[in-house]
């Protein structure tokens, strides 16, 4: 009962946060120093043009017209077609984000799975050689750019060892002569929903890469954070008395120890996961992701506003979910949350 | 006697935490450790559980548990025989997991039996310290629950680890008096009804008397004066037991100097010649700097003073 009101005390608060992005955006729209009309309008437009342009985007109209029109287009998932590429943005971003969105939460789940393990075992045996080498590793995960690391990885699993493909998202035999069929956009997903286990596989392969240089950096701080957080929880009075009660070593490390840990950590990989949606360009370039990454650096660079201002949103939507999956975990985890 | 302690010491490199301590617990009584913080008795209540922290150099004359060297055994005595109820309930408890994970991890380790089994019995042993309604308990979280009930999880803990000998440190002073006196009275109880052997570490006179058999005055780290509860109350010995009790009504706060005494106790650093309690003794004598105080015997009564002794 208390968890379900908690649950939509957050909804409601994401709400206005939404809301407030929108607005931003729409504000932000309003305020560059360049017209719409004249970019929709295409390459050395007539005054004719311009003025047609001007009325089929509504300029024309008081800006609180605009802004509701803005509004509830957005909310109706109609984002209005780009300025470069005249194609429906919904369309693009249908097949954006969904890659963009496989890599992060990928990526983020490596983060979850290699960080906190190490953590706890470095906390546990803190000072050893054991803690220091995963010490210096994660200050060079967390420190080492990007693109570096990438072309690290590529170089040794694709040139050298050949175990995986370079880039891509998926072979070009399977996507040019045996697609798959998108359900979700997904590809692990409708892989497995179309039974496409060769390309289940094949995109796993894929995966990995672009993954393992997005998870660097979430990795490295989680590791860090867990460990800090366990060296204290385990000096805790509870710790102490889990020992004067018999339990074994393992279980209060892992069962009593680390549940009072997660909750920080999932928050400091929640916020990472925001930055692998937006964040990832330079990723997306060097592997050839088909992610938003790309999509949004270049609507950026040719001031293609539509689409900026739907992958804001997009991108916040994706964010505030998260954000809101996280704080139920918490909720779950650490049930004094509930009550504030 | 279920415990032996003879000449026990526990050093942290040059820091004496505790530097003689000697007492003896009879089997089903409670046993009373009283002191200023600060005297060296939680580092005891402790060293019974093998539970010092890094560095420790425990030595002793004498230092058992049934007989058996507790510098040897006591890490694995821990949680089967010895336990410990902590000071602060609300501490001891694990805040993310609920009663019954909790209590069910104890019975895990110390009881046979499917998950059926060790559920009835954790309801049995929470009604056992007094809780009314168990089941609800169970479904609990630590913060759900006032800090008495808090303590009689943790009693519960203890007991549902079959330990038979307990460390309670403290386990009243978080707690507000009346509810204190209640958990003092479960324990009292648990004590007849099982058997159990408790070491009460407590800074109040209060608790003493109302619950335990026997106490020993510790001042820094040395006991000092050790006898039944009523021959401590009605005729204290040592000058620093007797400030303790004019330190009454209750008990001696934190931190806070004792009732027309001056000064405070040794640190640890300190090298002590004579008696501990020379510095702030309204009694001391010439012989008090330099000559450690001889041992004085009655039935059931001793303690370490160069006072004669009183007719
Ligand atoms: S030995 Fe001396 S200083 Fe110590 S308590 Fe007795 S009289 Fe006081």
């Amino acid at each position: 009962m208390q968890l379900l009101m908690y649950i939509l005390r957050r909804l409601f608060m994401s709400a206005f946060v939404l809301l407030g992005v929108a607005f931003l955006v729409f504000v932000a729209s309003r305020i560059v120093p360049s017209d719409p009309a004249t970019l929709f309008a295409g390459p050395r437009p007539t005054a004719d043009q311009i003025a047609a342009a001007r009325e089929l985007l509504k300029l024309d109209q008081s800006l609180w017209v605009q802004f509701t029109d803005f509004i509830t287009s957005m909310a109706v998932g109609d984002f209005g077609i780009s300025y470069r590429t005249r194609q429906l943005i919904w369309n693009d971003l249908a097949s954006f984000l969904p890659a963009t969105l496989e890599l992060a939460l990928f990526a983020t789940g490596l983060a979850l799975v290699i960080g906190i393990p190490l953590g706890v075992f470095a906390a546990d045996w803190k000072h050893s050689w054991f803690d220091t080498s995963t010490g210096i590793g994660s200050i060079a995960a967390v420190a080492m750019p990007s693109f570096f690391l990438a072309m690290l990885l590529q170089w040794v699993f694709a040139q050298w060892l050949d175990v995986l493909p370079l880039s891509g998202r998926i072979s070009r035999d399977i996507s040019l002569f045996d697609p798959v069929e998108t359900i979700t956009g997904f590809l692990l997903i409708d892989s497995l929903l179309t039974g496409r286990f060769d390309a289940f596989w094949d995109a796993i392969k894929h995966l990995i890469l672009p993954a393992l240089t997005l998870a660097a950096y979430p990795t490295g701080i989680a590791m860090r954070l867990t460990r800090s957080l366990m060296i204290e929880i385990l000096e805790r009075k509870h710790v102490v008395a889990a020992r004067a009660l018999g339990l074994s070593h393992r279980r209060i490390l892992f069962g009593h120890a680390l549940p009072n840990a997660v909750g920080p950590a999932l928050t400091i990989i929640g916020l990472s996961f925001a930055f692998s949606l937006t964040g990832a360009v330079l990723v997306e370039i060097i592997y050839a992701w088909p992610g938003l990454g790309r999509y949004i650096s270049e609507a950026i660079l040719s001031k293609d506003f539509p689409v900026i201002a739907a992958s804001a949103l997009v991108v916040t939507i994706c964010y505030v979910f998260m954000n809101l999956v996280i704080d139920v975990a918490q909720a779950f985890i650490d049930p004094r949350v509930t009550v504030s | 006697m279920i415990i032996e302690v003879k000449g026990l010491s526990i050093h942290f490199g040059a820091l004496r935490a505790v530097r003689n301590v000697s007492l003896s617990v009879e089997a089903g009584t409670i046993h009373g450790i009283i002191g200023e913080s600060g005297c060296g008795k939680s580092i005891t209540g402790m060293a019974f559980l093998g539970l010092l922290p890094d560095g420790a150099r425990v030595e002793a004359e004498q230092f058992e548990y049934a007989g058996e060297d507790l510098r040897e055994v006591a890490d694995s005595l821990r949680g089967h025989k010895i336990s410990l109820i902590s000071q602060d309930p609300a501490a001891a408890l694990n805040p993310v997991l609920s009663i019954g994970t909790q209590l069910d991890d104890v019975l895990k380790i110390h009881s046979a039996g499917g998950k059926k089994q060790r559920y009835g019995r954790a309801k049995e042993l929470l009604a056992a310290t007094g809780l009314p309604d168990p089941v609800k308990v169970l479904k609990s979280y630590p913060h759900e629950l006032s800090g008495g009930m808090q303590q009689r999880v943790v009693i519960a803990q203890a007991l549902a680890t079959g330990a038979d000998f307990l460390i309670a440190d403290e386990p009243t002073t978080a707690l507000d008096k009346t509810v204190g006196k209640q958990v003092l009275s479960v324990l009292k109880s648990l004590v007849e009804t099982r058997g159990l052997t408790v070491l009460m570490i407590t800074h109040d006179m209060d608790v003493i008397e109302y619950c335990c058999t026997r106490a020993s005055v510790l001042y820094a780290g040395t006991t000092v004066e050790d006898g039944q509860t009523a021959a401590l109350l009605n005729n204290p010995k040592h000058p620093y037991t007797r400030a303790l009790m004019n330190a009454l009504p209750g008990s001696v706060p934190k931190g806070q100097k004792l009732a027309g005494i001056k000064g405070h106790p040794p640190k640890p650093n300190e090298r002590i010649a004579g008696c501990p309690f020379a510095d702030r003794c309204p009694s001391v004598m010439p012989a008090c700097a330099d000559t450690p105080p001889p041992q004085h015997e009655l039935p059931q009564h001793s303690w370490s003073c160069h006072l004669e002794v009183s007719k």
